[in-house]
């Protein structure tokens, strides 16, 4: 008789069978025989890695762990010992099944310039491969989850991720050995299998306790015609995840975790820990949830033809968040920060769930054996009305019988999440200054001639990294770009003659909130290149003036020399633009003003509730004018700048420009003062 | 006295019985453009206030091409700080870069006046000392070279 008793937390109504240990091949075989391929834990270089195998044999029967912070020993089970012979009773594989669903290297996209000049520009496709993953534990469909949120929960998807998991079949095993860094229950995320599995196991006495949790599933386990599972058998794999969970040693106090960490970001703790912490980045490697990625490119010898891999990154490196001249998180302590406070906190504000999914394998795999549950008790302190000393079960991440989960998405905005490119050519190059130039792109792609002040494109040429430009001018025929040359990307784009090919991708990022200015005086500050993002929204406010009331344009360069749009500014002050114009330093022959921008003020303050301010230029200058202007009593709702971090995806998949809560090329480039609070002066944020 | 042409002039935010009190030692100075007003190193001679123009605070380096002008003092702003802080020694060169006048106050008189005159140097010092750290802040963040290039960039 099929037992309709059921094990684990919620049960699908499905019946429970049991699979003979030695008919655990017959399932690989069912699922090889489908044309999948199919992964599972096996043993490699001294650790369970989740790699392809063809028979069940290669799993690692007999084998064990025992972790601690820093360590991690796959042990051979004495052959007296009681299970001596099961297969899963090894925690989870230290790669977890991250690999199969995105892996680390990818080929994103190849550019060629043909012997005609023009450039074939190819998205590449990732192979559609079906695959089946046998051994996945609870807290990898959990982190399974999170990635369908974030690289497929929108807005933008991931090119790559969802043909990955299209045909994705999971056998997943409840784990009957808690490991001691193993920390699921108190993440809600585990030991038990309740979502996101097609079969679930559980291994007991001579075999496996199974369930189909899918239609698929079960369809797999009719096939198999295996025997009910006896009430016994149910009832021990039902103790049997109990006991995991019971065993499960220090947690993470979740509750409340949120606001007591993000409260103590300037805790002393993030210096100790960077005392210790040597930002190897093998936490974000093994950790099943991190998906930042970098962009790196190869080219052939003579520059004709790239590839752009996107490779995953971690948030560890000292490259990571490095833009001109040097990096937004200079210290460990900073980037062990940012790493503990997006897994853990602000993760809640951008994708409505944790990052974290209590696998354990940070602390496992540090080499210094840094606990992240020591950590945040000591860094978040304890919730106020926490009372919880054992696991318990919390609110699960999973929603039973879901894939991709429908949780809480970044807040509307205008921003593009546009991932095609589209051939431009370059009609005009226009020096501004000696590093400074000024590029006129024709296109009649009818995205990038919607693009609004404020936006930017990422330009892909053959052989070089694909730099974020913000657009200095929309025209009828196209844009206008205004580089600085400062690295090899940009040095080339200075240089480049007119009719040569660029791939732009965009608009991208949220535009200037020109309207938000309508009815009220303007105030527009620009800082060195930053006025070349002000740019087309001076164009907006010229060519609608009636719509505003005074409008000023206040601007610092750093000599005389590095002004930028000179000609242009001269015409407009000669209409009767109010222009006012200092510079840093100056030789004798500069007649005009010399000191800080800020100074450019007290001639005319750009004063009161009815000003809308567009502040442009490095953070520095911005704080500064920022500073000022809410001694003005502009309000910070109305005071708008543009942030830059590094940018590498524009669409918000690749985490390099988080600033707190926000992925700045997603969410902003543009902000209000308001919006970004104190994360505006935050150190090293 | 004349007064500015846009923005609070320092000579604004002076009680009328305080500024009646300085007008007794005031001068108007006009300057031509090009006209060197205060020399590095020299006595500072006065206190003033522009009142119209623009003066260049230029520092010599003639390694680096003579003259740069670090900063400049526009109409409503203080110059001529030194005349009230020892050594009283100008440390710039102010140059008039345009027709500039200046309401200067006698450096010796002053200081005189600021020993005896308390309700004066209430009101008047913390205007210079407001000036000077104008000065100092705005030499931090020109030292930062901000808009200059800041280094290899990443692409």
């Amino acid at each position: 008789m099929v037992s309709e008793r059921q094990w684990g937390a919620t049960g699908k109504g499905a019946a429970v069978r049991f699979l003979p240990v030695d008919r655990l091949d017959d399932l690989v075989t069912a699922l090889r025989g489908d044309g999948r391929r199919v992964v599972g834990p096996v043993v490699e270089d001294g650790a369970l890695k989740m790699a392809e195998f063809e028979h069940a044999a290669e799993l690692p029967f007999g084998w064990t762990v025992r972790t601690a912070p820093g360590l991690v020993r796959l042990e051979r089970r004495p052959a007296d010992a009681q299970n001596a012979d099961r297969v899963f009773d090894n925690g989870p594989a230290w790669s977890g099944i991250k690999p199969w669903t995105f892996p680390s290297r990818v080929d994103a996209l190849s550019l060629e310039t043909r012997s005609d000049g023009s450039l074939a520009v190819r998205v590449e496709a990732p192979p559609a491969t079906a695959t089946a993953v046998i051994g996945a534990r609870a807290c990898d469909l959990a982190a399974l989850a999170v990635h369908d949120r974030v690289l497929a929960g929108g807005p933008a998807i991931d090119p790559d991720y969802p043909s990955r998991r299209a045909d994705f079949f999971v056998v997943a095993v409840e784990c009957a050995l808690a490991t001691s860094t193993c920390f699921c229950a108190s993440m809600g995320t585990g030991p038990e299998v309740t979502a996101g599995a097609d079969v679930v196991l559980s291994e007991i006495d001579g075999g496996f306790a199974a369930r189909g949790d899918s239609a698929a599933g079960t369809r797999l386990l009719d096939r198999l015609a295996l025997e009910p599972a006896l009430d016994v058998q149910i009832a021990r794999a039902t103790e049997q995840v109990a006991a995991t969970r019971a065993s499960m040693g220090l947690g993470v106090d979740a509750d409340g975790l949120h606001d007591r960490l993000l409260a103590n970001l300037d805790s002393p703790r993030w210096a100790e820990i960077a005392e210790r912490c040597l930002a190897c980045a093998n936490c974000t490697l093994v950790c099943p949830t991190c998906f930042c990625t970098g962009v790196e490119v190869a080219s052939d010898l003579d520059g004709r033809a790239s590839t752009a891999t996107r490779a995953w990154d971690s948030c560890f490196t000292a490259g990571f968040a490095q833009v001109v001249g040097g990096s937004f998180r200079p210290q460990h302590r900073d980037r062990y920060r940012q790493w503990l406070t997006h897994k853990f906190g602000t993760w809640f504000d951008q994708f409505g769930t944790s990052g974290c999914v209590g696998c354990g394998r940070c602390v496992a795999w540090c080499p210094v054996g840094i606990d992240v549950r020591e950590e945040l008790a000591i860094i978040a302190g304890p919730a106020p009305t926490s009372t919880a000393t054992a696991p318990q079960a919390a609110a699960p991440v999973l929603v039973p019988g879901t894939r991709i989960l429908a949780m809480a998405r970044p807040a509307a905005h205008p921003g593009s999440t546009r991932i095609d490119y589209v051939e431009t050519t370059v009609a005009a190059v226009r020096p501004e200054t000696a590093d400074t130039t000024t590029l006129q792109i024709a296109t009649d792609d009818p995205a990038l001639l919607a693009a609004r002040p404020g936006q930017f494109v990422m330009i892909a040429m053959p052989a070089f990294a694909i730099p974020p430009i913000s657009i200095s001018r929309i025209r009828l025929d196209g844009l206008e770009l205004t580089i600085r040359a400062a690295g090899p990307a940009t040095s080339f784009l200075a240089r480049i003659r007119p009719g040569t090919k660029l791939a732009l991708r965009g608009p991208l990022g949220r535009p200037w909130p020109v309207e938000d200015a309508y009815g009220r005086d303007v105030a527009i500050v620009a800082g060195g290149i930053g006025l070349a993002p002000l740019r087309g929204m001076l164009d907006q406010v010229l060519a609608e003036r009636e719509r505003f009331e005074s409008v000023r344009l206040y601007i610092g360069a750093r000599t005389p020399r590095d002004r930028l749009f000179v000609a242009e500014l001269d015409a407009l002050v000669a209409q009767g633009v109010d222009i006012r114009l200092t510079v840093d330093r100056a030789g004798p022959e500069w007649l005009g003003r010399v000191g800080i921008i800020t100074e450019l003020f007290r001639g005319a303050k750009p004063t009161g509730a009815n000003v809308t301010a567009f502040v442009c230029g490095p953070e520095r200058m911005m704080t500064a004018v920022t500073d000022l202007l809410s001694d003005l009593a502009v309000p910070p709702e109305h005071t708008w700048l543009t942030l830059e971090r590094r940018m590498e995806c524009g669409v918000g998949l690749c985490g390099h420009c988080q600033l707190g809560t926000r992925f700045v090329c997603r969410d902003g480039p543009v902000f209000s003062v308001a919006e970004l609070g104190s994360d505006l002066r935050q150190e090293s944020l | 006295m004349t007064h500015t042409q846009s923005g609070q002039s320092v000579l604004d935010r002076l009680s009328p019985e305080v500024l009646s009190r300085l007008n007794r030692f005031a001068h108007d100075h006009d300057y031509p453009a090009g006209a060197t007003i205060i020399r590095e190193g020299d006595d500072t001679h006065f206190l003033g206030v522009v009142t119209t123009g623009r003066v260049a605070l230029r520092l010599r380096v003639p390694e680096l091409g003579d003259r740069f002008t670090i900063v400049t003092c526009e109409p409503g702003e203080i110059i001529g700080w030194s005349a009230v802080v020892a050594p009283f020694r100008a440390t710039v060169d102010a140059v008039a870069t345009e027709p500039t006048r200046i309401v200067a106050f006698d450096a010796t008189a002053l200081r005189a006046r600021l020993v005896d005159d308390h309700a004066l140097a209430a009101e008047l010092l913390p205007l210079v000392l407001e000036s000077v750290s104008g000065r100092l802040t705005a030499s931090w963040q020109q030292m930062l070279d901000m808009f200059g290039s800041r280094g290899p960039e990443p692409w």
